[in-house]
């Protein structure tokens, strides 16, 4: 890579690696594994930037974070949730810092499938269109039209029971 | 309520740690992985070649040799039926489905007028939708009715039936996202004829490859005004194409993998993540024989969320016909309606239940592939 790509993919990283982390921890509810994501997902980019199309790099690595967040749910909780005498070495946010709401929309954040999550932060957080979050999740319009109606009700529902002031009078 | 949920998402994602990621490191590894990648395309084209060479000495040495002129040459026989069999799967493998490129042929119209006149006598007020930006349901999704079904006399873009290339991927392959190369993944391609509503061919965003197609048809069973639709799939598949009994894989119903045609029948929970509640899933299944010697399975699918109760119904009926194809045919109560509370089998249930779809597919004529 020449120097002045390499200038510009250092630009990007910078530019993007703040709200790549939070998309992949409104995904996954952890920040360490959300940064994870992010890195290799940046790695991965570092490889093809040379020929990259401008406007498709965010997809690209927004696809990279929820493909290796969902995979990871997917496959390998056992491998996260592994018992062991060691004290995790990571960085875990102060739960006293985090808002009430917070706290409520993450727990109900948690209790959707992985791919519902996906679509939700996606179409609602990312404000993607219904095709851009098909091409970033690599599924059909209809998966993510179905998934994103399963996530809200699941949502208001939870939200409802938990934040009934912030909810009960909202609309569709 | 997504007004809201942008911004409860963007509250709780403020309060980010510090965080740990450097851009040098990333830079390093990423011109490792640049070098590791390059040295492994030399060493796989040196191995390429060699094979190559080597496969092209033996069939050299294998040839026959030109026969003598005064043999008689064999007379060509009739070509013989393509084979479409399923090869053997690696039963810890995981497969899934994949509709790839569509055509229109004769066959295809055959099939479509054949649903069109099952729905022209069976419900003429049905009417087929279409997304699209005129209306909108409670969940913000878009759609617009079409037209009457009992109204579509021949193929058209909005309720027909086409020939889909079908793929059984091989999940297990992962899919290097730099440089996707989609056909090394499938395991198996045979033709497939199914129901397909205009959707648009999708591509991946980088290579401009086709990642698959979508497939099936909205429709309003009430007709305008009806407060659901439901997502009515239809499919035939080919002599051999298809794995009878059920996917045993235990995970949420409406996607059968592993080449088989239908999930079920054994009820399971799907453990819900981060000490969730989960989902139940539920079967109820049952076989009989057809008025011609058809094999037919039915399977009510119920997928409940045990967190609130909501209920995912799904109806699939399963041919196995005379000639050797398989019809397969699923309703749903699809997205931005309101989820029924319970069973799924009251109002927001699929609108065809299993008799009504078993009498749709055996209206579907026998077709040659």
């Amino acid at each position: 890579m020449r120097a002045e790509q390499e200038a510009e993919f250092r630009k990007y990283v910078a530019a993007r690696v703040d709200r790549l982390r939070r998309f992949g921890y409104l995904c996954c509810g952890d920040w360490q594994r959300a940064e994870d994501a992010v890195q290799t997902a940046f790695i991965k980019l570092y490889g093809v930037w040379a020929r990259r199309s401008s406007d498709a790099c965010d997809a690209y690595v927004r696809r990279i974070v929820a493909n290796a967040l969902i995979d990871e749910h997917r496959r390998g909780w056992f491998r996260r949730e592994r018992a062991s005498d060691r004290l995790p070495d990571r960085t875990v946010p102060d739960a006293s810092a985090a808002s009430v709401e917070t706290l409520h929309i993450m727990n109900a954040l948690a209790r959707l499938p992985n791919r519902q999550r996906a679509v939700v932060v996606l179409r609602y957080w990312e404000d993607l269109s219904i095709e851009r979050t098909a091409e970033v999740l690599n599924c059909s319009i209809g998966t993510v039209k179905s998934q994103g109606a399963r996530g809200l009700r699941t949502l208001r529902a939870l939200l409802s029971d938990s934040m009934p002031e912030r909810t009960l009078g909202a609309t569709s | 309520m997504t007004e809201d949920l942008k911004i409860m998402l963007d509250h709780a994602s403020e309060q980010s740690p510090p965080h740990a990621l450097d851009t040098d490191t990333v830079v390093k590894r990423g011109r490792n992985r640049v070098r590791r990648r390059g040295l492994a395309l030399v060493g796989g084209a040196a191995l390429s070649v060699a094979a190559v060479t080597a496969v092209s000495v033996a069939v050299a040495s294998s040839l026959p040799t030109a026969p003598k002129a005064e043999e008689t040459p064999p007379v060509a026989a009739a070509e013989p039926p393509p084979d479409y069999t399923l090869p053997d799967l690696d039963p810890d493998g995981r497969f899934e489905w994949n509709s790839a490129e569509r055509t229109d042929d004769a066959t295809g119209a055959q099939l479509t007028a054949a649903l069109t006149a099952y729905f022209a006598g069976h419900h003429p007020e049905a009417k087929v939708a279409r997304w699209g930006p005129e209306k909108t349901d409670v969940n913000g999704n878009n759609f617009s009715y079409v037209r009457n079904l009992a109204e579509l006399t021949e193929p058209q873009s909005t309720f027909q039936v086409s020939r889909y290339t079908n793929q059984l991927i091989d999940a297990e392959v992962e899919l290097d996202l730099e440089n996707p190369d989609l056909e090394s993944r499938v395991v198996y391609t045979a033709p497939v004829y199914r129901l397909w509503n205009g959707g648009e061919l999708r591509t991946d965003v980088d290579t401009g490859a086709t990642i698959g197609r979508a497939t099936g048809a909205p429709i309003a069973f009430d007709g305008e005004g009806a407060d659901q639709l439901d997502d009515l799939q239809v499919a035939l598949f080919p002599p051999g194409g298809y794995r009878t009994g059920h996917d045993a894989t235990k995970d949420s119903i409406g996607d059968p993998g592993n080449g088989h045609l239908v999930e079920g029948c054994d009820d399971h929970d799907v453990k819900g993540h981060h000490g969730g509640p989960g989902t139940e899933v539920t079967y109820r299944c049952d076989e009989l024989a057809g008025p011609n010697g058809e094999r037919i399975t039915t399977v009510a699918a119920r997928e409940t969320y045990k967190q609130d109760g909501t209920t995912l119904a799904l109806n699939t009926v399963v041919v196995i016909r005379t000639d050797g194809t398989a019809l397969v045919v699923t309703d749903s109560p699809t997205t931005g309606m309101e989820w029924t509370q319970g069973s799924g089998d009251g109002p927001g249930g699929p609108a065809l239940d299993l008799d009504e779809l078993t009498e749709l597919a055996l209206a579907v004529p026998l077709v040659s592939f």
